[in-house]
């Protein structure tokens, strides 16, 4: 019998505190010989180890940025627009953000960069632009829907209720829009939502029952979904028909990053690729840690990454993934990233957005 | 609890596997069905179950008695990764990374039976209570939460928070009792 979700967590609980409990004596010993070292001796270590790392951090800097480094982004605002901030898109000549501390989607004006509209929502919110609505995942956890909301009004001009053929209620999960379609998504099935009828008309089966899906994303009109098993699969975007399935096991737990006008790229806690979409094959890869989404602008890759000491912003070349720019941005701690004209925007889960001009 | 049995307090203090997995296990049901009460989300729920688990492991050595019991503190612990989803929308898997743990996928039967937590009808009779009746209540009878560990968070007195529970409870046994 398989074992269930508490006892396998469980175990690996119990392999990591063992793990740890190797770690420990080295850890302990690096803690005595610290303790142990008079603290004029210390200081003088700490000297020269900091000095240390400056060169050699200089020297993979000067390395990593090649002969041409792109000139580090200007950052131009930091305005504080929510108590909480979540997924955004730029679209209909404003930016669109989700307020996930009073549930609330807002619309901002990219050039005075204020709230110029907020619309009341409810649960959990994802968003996606398509050509003529903003729509919008609401999930309260105990039922979903998908709003469209009408950029001329800013109001929800539609409310659909998410439910499969059969009648059963659908999660939403983060809307994607391809063509006259929307699809939601639960852990392993695809929802098509005819945009100008509001109704279901697709229940696509995305993996097994066995095996997840941790992340969707649309590239020229298909659907691209990662597995729980590391395969990553494409299926058309407008019938949900599989199309073909790559193996991804050169990362450890993949996700899609999702970007405007993407690349096909992945990521997974410390590295990031972009795959061929033909073959599925890394194309490059870059060592960055908690990649979130990104953005294209002046032809890079934007992303932000983040680490124990803080977030940077780094720009990726597409082509060959060399790192053109990299800028420190704190502790803006980033929840989305869009790309607003010349413009990058990182919303920070505290509400804050940062700007910033590459 | 068994005089025999190791409190959980001991188990903290102990680094071998065992003892923390015997810890884990004494707690596992209630923080993961508190998560699924809270979320609604039985992925989500697992998600921040493994990543409370696994930061209450990382964090054992600097567990001191003095401030309270293992329990309150491993609520804290919860306490702050729920507000943390809430805030950035998705449960964090930075400590389990640092541990080199790997996600749990779901099984149907762990999703169904997560969900289940989260449908028991007690915790659907609270929600006919106001706001600071019914979380005074959840807290302390379906998640089993002392009044002071609920006081601290709540910002209030443990007078006021025994005060809500009670009327909450009086509340609830007007409702039950006036169904056809």
């Amino acid at each position: 019998m398989t074992e269930d979700f508490v006892t396998r967590l469980g175990h690996a609980l119990r392999a990591a505190a063992e793990r740890e409990q190797r770690r420990g004596p080295l850890m302990r010993c690096a803690a005595a010989a610290r303790s142990s070292v008079p603290p004029v001796t210390r200081t003088a270590i700490g000297a020269v180890g900091a000095l240390a790392i400056a060169v050699v951090f200089a020297i993979y800097l000067a390395t990593a940025l090649g002969p041409e480094p792109a000139r580090p982004p200007d950052v131009i605002a930091n305005v504080t627009l929510a108590r909480g901030l979540g997924e955004s898109a730029a679209a209909f000549d404003s930016v669109w953000m989700v307020d996930t501390h009073d549930q609330a989607l807002l619309r901002v004006d990219p050039a005075m960069r204020r709230v110029i509209a907020r619309v009341p929502l409810r649960g959990r919110l994802s968003i996606a632009a398509g050509p003529d609505a903003l729509w919008v995942g609401e999930d309260t956890g105990r039922g979903a829907s998908l709003v469209r909301i009408d950029p001329r009004t800013n109001r929800p001009a539609a409310r659909i209720v998410l439910r499969t053929p059969a009648g059963r209620p659908f999660p939403a999960g983060t809307p994607v829009v391809i063509g006259d379609g929307v699809w939601a998504f639960s852990i392993n099935h695809a929802l098509r939502v005819d945009v100008r009828t509001g109704r279901v008309t697709r229940l696509a089966t995305l993996a097994p029952s066995t095996v997840g899906i941790r992340d969707v994303t649309a590239i020229d009109g298909d659907l691209w979904a990662l597995r729980s098993d590391g395969r990553l699969a494409r299926f058309d975007g407008a019938t949900g028909a599989r199309k073909r399935v790559f193996r991804t096991s050169f990362l450890d737990m993949p996700r899609v990053v999702g970007a405007a006008r993407p690349p096909l790229l992945v990521a997974d806690g410390g590295r990031l690729a972009r795959l061929d979409p033909a073959t599925g094959r890394a194309v490059w890869t870059v060592d960055v840690a908690h990649v979130g989404s990104a953005a294209m602008v002046n032809g890079l890759l934007w992303i932000a990454a983040l680490n124990d000491n803080g977030e940077r912003l780094v720009g990726i070349d597409p082509r060959d993934g060399r790192i053109a720019s990299s800028t420190h941005v704190g502790q803006h701690d980033s929840v989305s990233i869009a790309r607003v004209g010349r413009e990058v925007w990182l919303a920070g889960s505290g509400g804050d957005v940062l700007v910033l001009r590459p | 609890m068994d005089p025999a049995l190791p409190s959980d307090e001991d188990l903290l203090a102990n680094s071998d596997g065992a003892s923390f997995e015997a810890f884990y296990r004494r707690h596992a049901e209630r923080i993961l069905g508190y998560f699924a009460r809270r979320t609604r989300d039985a992925e989500l729920a697992a998600d921040l179950t493994a990543e409370t688990f696994a930061a209450a492991l990382a964090a054992r050595r600097r567990y001191r008695r003095e401030a309270g019991s293992a329990s309150s503190w491993l609520f804290g612990i919860a306490l702050k990764k729920l507000a943390d989803a809430q805030r950035r929308g998705y449960a964090e898997r930075r400590v389990q990374r640092r541990l080199g743990m790997e996600r749990i996928e779901l099984t149907d039967e762990d999703i169904t039976r997560i969900e289940s937590f989260a449908e028991l009808e007690a915790s659907t009779l609270v929600e006919v209570l106001v706001t600071e009746q019914r979380d005074a209540v959840t807290a302390h009878v379906i998640d089993g939460r002392g009044y002071a560990d609920i006081a601290r968070e709540l910002n209030v007195s443990e007078a006021v928070v025994r005060k809500r529970v009670s009327r909450g409870l009086a509340a609830l046994r007007n409702r039950i009792g006036s169904r056809p």
